[in-house]
């Protein structure tokens, strides 16, 4: 019978155990327990995952452990075929608490879900990103992230026209 | 950064197709100018910005930076052309798994990436071509189809090396157009694994001879539409079993006798019979034909009674051509010395005409001809046609001039006088 705990090691270096119900909402770890069935049960390396972010992971795996699995939706577009956006509200009180954190963590969460595949947790890190550049000017998101502006007048000029804005850039 | 496109004007403005080439992965994450901090993928933040709704929020953030102005440009992008020089195949992945809208991929060039890719395709795709990407395909592990789009109607497994039944039972039942082009040869009995909605099927290279001939009746029932055998190895009367739905046929290569089992194909408009025997009749609506490396002394009795043929590529084996076809618009030739008679006879329908490589020295175009466009390309100033002084009266209706090759000083004086005429030189 398959232990009820799996051990992970970090980047540094630190041994974790979580639970195998935790573990499998990770598709990258489902997939490695899946390939050793029947090896020794030996910690799994997770060398792009620090121990800080992966106790995050957890705890985000905790909260949402009896959540029904993500399902992919195949739908048909119209047929212009156009780009619509996806709705970025976040609706759970505990999920708004968590993402309450510095840029740094929110973006090493993001890299860590991705790297474990967990998609509701990459989900939620990306629309609380998505909400951060909202409303905002683009000096004030350049300020947020740290981002140097490297384009000329003509450039904006020719996607604003695009866009069929008017909004200068203050 | 290395990113470079056919018209960057595009990539900023996002047009929906966006033609990203030589991709260099490390520049796009560590260069000190376009670096986003903080340093996400751009396939990451592609996906975030996807969630952001409104077009006045979507153009503050594509005008924060040049990265990200690219970025935005993804999302409505729905065509990608990539050619990735990298050591793995992870940020092809990463975009099929970020961009959902994605209809059509190309990866040429892709020389690292895997048949993984095949298990990530976005949802919406509905084509993916492959070219020159010789990884793909290499191992049994990676013909895992299960996960192919829904909406799959293109897919080129060409020069796969481990194409097999349980890999073609699982293609999408919706597929229209399969490339199997150079495959391991097989049996023809796999045909009836394969979808029957399919409209388009390439297999050059890669049927392996079947005695059976009732196995060949899986095509006489199938709604194909255009078939390339280029190369394959058939048995002799296979071309009795080809469906009469077919419109394009390729038989380049095909080494049995053709006779008249062509003529009854009576929607098949384009068919390529290179280095193949030629038949002895067409098929009535033929409107393009080629028969390079075809030896036939043709005369009047084949060409000339090509009634629809708009289109003919022939090569210097074609001999002693006594008529063309009445309504022919498009002329490729190669290799061929042209008597003055095939030059004289040429019909006055002709728009375009493409010389590779032919010896017409001792010939002048006739002057009645309403060519719009000329190519010529030869290594010889001897083969150039000698455009002498009635020049200037006979190209009166051209638009376009190719010429790949030397060209004497006194006839590009005298080309370059017209100056409607678009005049390309490669000297």
């Amino acid at each position: 019978m398959a232990s009820e705990s799996i051990s992970v090691t970090t980047s540094d270096d630190q041994t974790i155990q979580l639970s195998r119900k935790h573990a499998q909402m990770s598709q990258t770890i489902n997939s490695m327990l899946e390939d050793s069935v029947g090896a020794d049960q030996e910690a799994i390396p997770l060398p792009n995952v620090s121990s800080e972010v992966l106790k995050k992971v957890i705890d985000w795996c905790t909260h949402h452990e009896n959540d029904p699995a993500p399902v992919e939706k195949v739908k048909k577009l119209n047929k212009k075929r156009e780009y619509k956006a996806k709705n970025s509200t976040i609706s759970d009180e505990w999920d708004k608490n968590f993402v309450n954190a510095e840029l740094r963590v929110i973006v090493d969460i993001l890299l860590a879900a991705n790297y474990l595949d967990v998609k509701g947790l990459f989900e939620l890190m990306c629309k609380h990103i998505a909400n951060e550049l909202k409303g905002k000017t683009p000096d004030q998101i350049r300020e947020r992230f740290g981002i140097q502006d490297d384009l000329t007048e003509e450039d904006k000029a020719a996607m604003r026209k695009a866009w069929g804005a008017t909004k200068n850039d203050s | 950064m290395c990113i470079s496109t056919t018209n960057q004007e595009d990539v900023i403005m996002g047009d929906g197709n966006l033609d990203w080439m030589d991709i260099d992965k490390d520049a796009l994450l560590h260069d000190g100018v376009y670096q986003p901090t903080p340093a996400l993928p751009v396939e990451m933040w592609s996906y975030i910005f996807s969630w952001i709704p409104s077009v006045e929020d979507q153009l503050n953030v594509a005008i924060v930076c040049r990265n990200w102005s690219f970025i935005c440009s993804l999302l409505t992008c729905s065509e990608l052309n990539l050619r990735v020089r990298l050591n793995q195949d992870d940020i092809i992945i990463a975009f099929c798994r970020r961009f959902s809208g994605l209809r059509q991929l190309i990866l040429t060039d892709c020389l690292y990436a895997t048949g993984r890719i095949y298990r990530c395709l976005p949802p919406q795709l509905e084509q993916i071509v492959v070219r020159n990407c010789p990884a793909i395909g290499r191992t049994a592990f990676e013909m895992d189809l299960r996960h192919l789009p829904l909406f799959l109607q293109k897919i080129s497994l060409s020069r796969f090396q481990h194409v097999g039944e349980s890999m073609l039972r699982r293609l999408p039942s919706g597929l229209r157009d399969l490339n199997l082009a150079n495959c391991p040869k097989m049996k023809c009995s796999f045909l009836q694994l394969l979808p029957s909605s399919l409209e388009s099927l390439d297999l050059s290279g890669m049927m392996d001879n079947d005695t059976t001939p009732s196995s060949y009746d899986i095509f006489r029932h199938s709604n194909l539409k255009r078939l390339s055998l280029c190369g394959a190895t058939l048995p002799p009367g296979f071309l009795v079993h080809l469906p009469t739905t077919l419109t394009a046929l390729d038989l380049t290569d095909y080494n049995g006798a053709v006779g008249n089992s062509l003529h009854r194909l009576s929607h098949l408009q384009r068919l390529k019979m290179d280095r193949a025997g030629v038949p002895e009749e067409l098929p009535e609506n033929l409107l393009a034909l080629s028969i390079r490396g075809c030896h036939l002394e043709v005369g009047e009795k084949f060409l000339g009674k090509s009634l629809h043929l708009e289109e003919l590529y022939i090569s210097g084996t074609v001999r002693d051509v006594r008529a063309w076809p009445k309504h022919l618009k498009h002329l490729y030739i190669s290799h061929k010395t042209l008597s003055q008679y095939e030059v004289d006879c040429l019909p006055p329908t002709l728009t375009k005409l493409t010389l590779v490589y032919c010896e017409v020295d001792a010939v002048s175009l006739n002057p009645l001809l309403a060519l719009e466009e000329l190519r010529i390309h030869s290594n010889l100033l001897s083969q150039f046609p000698r455009l002498d002084e009635n020049f200037v009266t006979f190209s009166r209706g051209w638009k376009h001039m190719y010429i790949d090759g030397p060209c004497h000083p006194l006839t590009l004086a005298q080309l370059t006088r017209r100056p409607d005429l678009t005049i390309t030189h490669y000297p």
